[in-house]
């Protein structure tokens, strides 16, 4: 039996387990037998393993170059160092969807196994939600695009990746992302839980939340680790491009973003139940429709949209989910009433209004960009491109807005806030963003946009810092403890609080590199001999050597330039191509990436072209503050840490009494 | 013109004053550059021609600044790009016409958008009686009072949370916000 063999096998086990899981949960449901939903958990756990199985298998086919399989020959060859083949595993459509499959199984087993504890009310509900979307992903993997497909006969070697892919980069990213769409899933499947079951109280919702907050950092750490990939390794000189596979990775986390906002009103107010229930079903079909159309080629022309053997299949997949969540929707309608009112136009409910409008309004921007392109090839039947000037003019005047109201939201009252509470709250931060703007002023910017958004930085900056400042500064005076312990305890008092402020100060730093990034960018591309020298603002660059040199598989060639900063020299940068074994039209680039200090800007330096009279041409971009989006990444990682991190040994107490449930179910 | 256009006039000067410098950036070079990032790159999705390694984009690069170097204008030169590869080859698309949809559609929905909250705040504001805002009014506290502010928040939360003596205790929002 070949690994092929095994992986075949694993695939329709778990697909049994999954109608099984499906079939026990409806009819234990039914008819009130508790053994046949555990039958059915238990099955869950069953199809995580065989996914898992089926992985490993299709892994061990990859590294044992079994070119009697189609996928094995279209992403391997036998060029291909070993620690690259790993990223075979997803380097085309069967394999990806698998990683999806096995994600979806994996975080459903462990979703459903706590469900059975927690809410054993909600469980059978969860299991047949993720069963059905679980048994789909199977239908294809077995069906439609299996990734052990065997070829007509075996070929000598595969084609291979693109040595583009052949990246550390490329080890991180795409299993981040479809783990992120993947994992969208469980809140999903919490959601239509709870409305099927009519238990629309507290408990579905903390549920719902956590696996949100999960999947919410899965994606946004796939998304900063494209954008590094992009930037360090594309050579294109950014790092977002608004093109359609960044943007639909991009909406789920959006919407995931306004319901983590919207869902603190539900906690804390009762109010905003359906908005906060839809957003949860638009996130999932978002992360369906990303993983759809980074699969089906739908973007790139309706015409590879009809070829593609899953394109239709998707389609109706998420034509049900949509229908089906609607219908739900509506039909529990008059159970998600608001319970609370708002009290103020100033009050945290309604920044949080504001806030999920801001990112309802981007999300659809970004969504009528991407498929724009689409409707004008139906409408007019010719391709309309919509790049990064649509998305900067619309969603830059957004985020903006955005970036304020994160200084101003945070400080707000529940209910009401009194003006002159706002002003006592924010005249240290409004100093800060005034002294900005001066300092700026003086140092000789003069785009008031720019200014603008400086400042704003600098506002939400100031408002995050003397939160903490002054919640540290009253515990150390009232407990008398050390500083870090107070900020310690401060912050463990109110994990989600600080947490979060972390998160909008890592937003801070992502927007002010965004900021340098779109203001200030600067390039040129000269043709230079050895010896000769290139300017771009206050660097110049001296063009030494060109070297090559043969290496296994491919062939390096690298130039070595002397920087210098405002006349000083700073070292040397060595940008470089690749010409790998069977992709030598196809050379990779290897950018330079230099930081400077104490200016923070990233001079990025390509080498286009090599000529044998020695001479060569290099593009020399100056990128501004590029760097601060990778240490707003770190910070990302570290308030999301602080935000999630469980308690020490604290004593669950159960909240939601199944009596209190009831009124809900009957209501 | 961009901020850094000086600098830039610095490199072209330095440049040319350099003896041999055969290979300096030519004087239509910066615009060149305007006009391909303006351009999306007909066979590679979401490049500008600028931006674009590939040989098509190369030919175009070349083809602009030919054009630019036999004095044709930068409108004419992207009308004649436009007439050869439709206007699919704007980064930016006009603002007129079918393509002034994609311009009208985010305004639409944040109007929209505005209007339901703004409907539902003023419902819903409308609704309660006179002088009650004064009544519950719960004013931010002064910096200097955070903690207790923290603690008087966390205690007034949800009807079902943890017992007083928890509560004592200074559960945290996440102890009782993390039941899932």
């Amino acid at each position: 039996m070949t690994a092929a063999d095994g992986g075949r096998i694993f695939l329709l086990l778990a697909f049994s387990f999954t109608a099984f899981q499906l079939i026990a949960t409806i009819w234990g449901a039914t008819r009130g037998l508790p053994e046949l939903i555990r039958s059915a958990r238990n099955a869950a756990v069953a199809t995580a393993v065989a996914m898992v199985g089926a992985m490993l298998a299709l892994l061990y086919a990859l590294l044992s170059r079994d070119f009697s399989l189609r996928y094995v020959a279209e992403t391997t060859s036998r060029a291909m160092p070993l620690d690259v083949v790993v990223t075979s595993l997803y380097g085309g459509q069967p394999g990806s969807l698998l990683i999806w499959g096995t994600v979806l199984a994996a975080l459903s087993a462990v979703a459903i196994w706590r469900t059975t504890i927690r809410y054993p009310e909600l469980a059978p509900y969860l299991i047949g939600v993720l069963a059905a979307l679980q048994a789909f992903f199977l239908l294809v993997l077995v069906f439609a695009s299996s990734p052990f497909e065997p070829l007509p006969s075996p070929v000598p070697d595969g084609r291979g990746l693109n040595p583009l892919l052949w990246d550390d980069g490329m080890r991180v990213h795409p299993p981040l992302l479809l783990a992120g769409y993947a994992s969208f899933a469980i809140p999903f499947g919490f959601a239509m839980a709870a409305l099927i079951s009519g238990r629309l109280g507290r408990g579905w919702l903390a549920a719902t939340r956590r696996w949100m907050i999960l999947a919410w950092f899965i994606q946004g750490l796939g998304l900063l680790a494209g954008a590094w990939w992009a930037y360090h390794v594309l050579g294109w000189g950014g790092y977002w491009g608004w093109d359609p596979v960044e943007n639909v990775a991009l909406m789920p986390w959006l919407v995931a973003t306004a319901y983590l906002h919207s869902v603190m009103v539900q906690e804390r107010r009762g109010m905003l139940k359906l908005w906060t229930m839809a957003l949860v079903i638009a996130t999932f079909v978002l992360a369906i429709f990303g993983t759809f159309v980074v699969r089906s080629g739908v973007l790139s022309s309706v015409h590879s949209f009809a070829e593609s053997a899953i394109g239709p299949l998707f389609f109706a997949f998420l034509g049900l989910v949509i229908i089906g969540s609607i219908g739900l929707f509506f039909y529990r309608m008059p159970v998600l009433r608001s319970e609370g009112e708002f009290d103020s136009l100033v009050s945290k409910e309604a920044s949080f209004l504001l806030n999920n409008l801001l990112f309802a309004a981007i999300t659809a921007a970004t969504f009528w960009g991407t498929v724009f392109p689409v409707v004008s090839e139906l409408v007019r039947g010719s391709k309309m491109a919509v790049g990064p000037p649509f998305y900067n003019q619309v969603n830059g005047p957004l985020l903006l807005v955005m970036l304020l109201l994160m200084g101003v939201g945070p400080l707000l009252a529940w209910r009401h806030t009194s003006l002159h509470g706002l002003w006592q709250r924010h005249r240290w931060p409004i100093l800060t963003a005034v002294v900005t703007s001066l300092l700026l002023w003086v140092l000789g910017m003069r785009q008031g946009l720019a200014i603008l958004a400086f400042a704003s930085s600098g506002f939400v900056a100031a408002t995050i810092f003397f939160e903490f400042w002054w919640g540290g500064r009253t515990r150390h005076a009232n407990s008398g403890e050390a500083w870090p312990t107070a900020l310690t305890t401060l912050v463990s008092r109110a994990r989600r609080r600080y947490g979060g402020y972390l998160v909008h100060l890592a937003m801070v730093f992502i927007a002010m590199g965004a900021i340098g990034y779109y203001f200030y960018r600067d390039e040129t591309a000269e043709t230079m001999r050895p010896g000769e020298t290139l300017a771009i603002g206050r660097y110049v660059l001296t063009y030494q050597q060109t070297l090559q040199r043969q290496e296994p598989g491919r062939q390096v060639v690298t130039s070595r330039l002397g920087v210098a900063m405002d006349g000083k020299d700073i070292g040397t940068v060595e940008p470089g191509r690749h010409f790998i074994q069977g992709w030598e039209s196809q050379p990779t680039t290897m950018v330079a990436i230099r930081t400077t200090w104490p200016w923070l800007d990233d001079l990025y330096v390509l080498l286009v072209s090599s000529n044998d009279d020695g001479s060569a041409t290099f593009r020399v971009i100056v990128n501004p503050l590029v760097s601060l989006t990778w240490v707003g990444g770190v910070i990302f990682v570290l308030g999301t840490a602080v935000a999630v991190w469980p308690e020490a040994r604290r004593r669950t107490v159960p909240r939601f009494s199944p009596a209190q449930e009831v009124v809900y179910s009957e209501a | 013109m961009k901020p850094n256009a000086l600098a830039l006039l610095l490199a072209l000067l330095v440049a040319l004053w350099l003896p041999g410098a055969l290979y300096a950036e030519g004087p239509y070079d910066q615009q060149m550059r305007d006009i391909a990032a303006g351009l999306q790159c007909p066979i590679c999705q979401g490049q500008s021609v600028l931006d674009s390694n590939s040989q098509l984009a190369t030919q175009m690069r070349q083809l602009i600044l030919e054009k630019l170097e036999a004095g044709e204008s930068k409108e004419a030169i992207v009308k004649y790009l436009i007439d050869r590869y439709g206007e699919g080859i704007l980064m930016d698309p006009p603002k007129r016409g079918f393509t002034l949809g994609i311009w009208l559609g985010p305004v639409v929905v944040l109007v929209v958008g505005l209007a339901i909250v703004a409907g539902t705040l003023r419902g819903r504001l409308r609704r309660r009686p006179e002088g009650g805002v004064a009544a519950e009014e719960t004013a931010g506290p002064e910096p200097a009072q955070y903690p207790e502010w923290f603690q008087e928040e966390l205690a007034q939360r949800a009807p079902l949370g943890p017992t007083p003596k928890a509560r004592q205790e200074g559960g945290s929002e996440e102890a009782r916000g993390n039941v899932g």
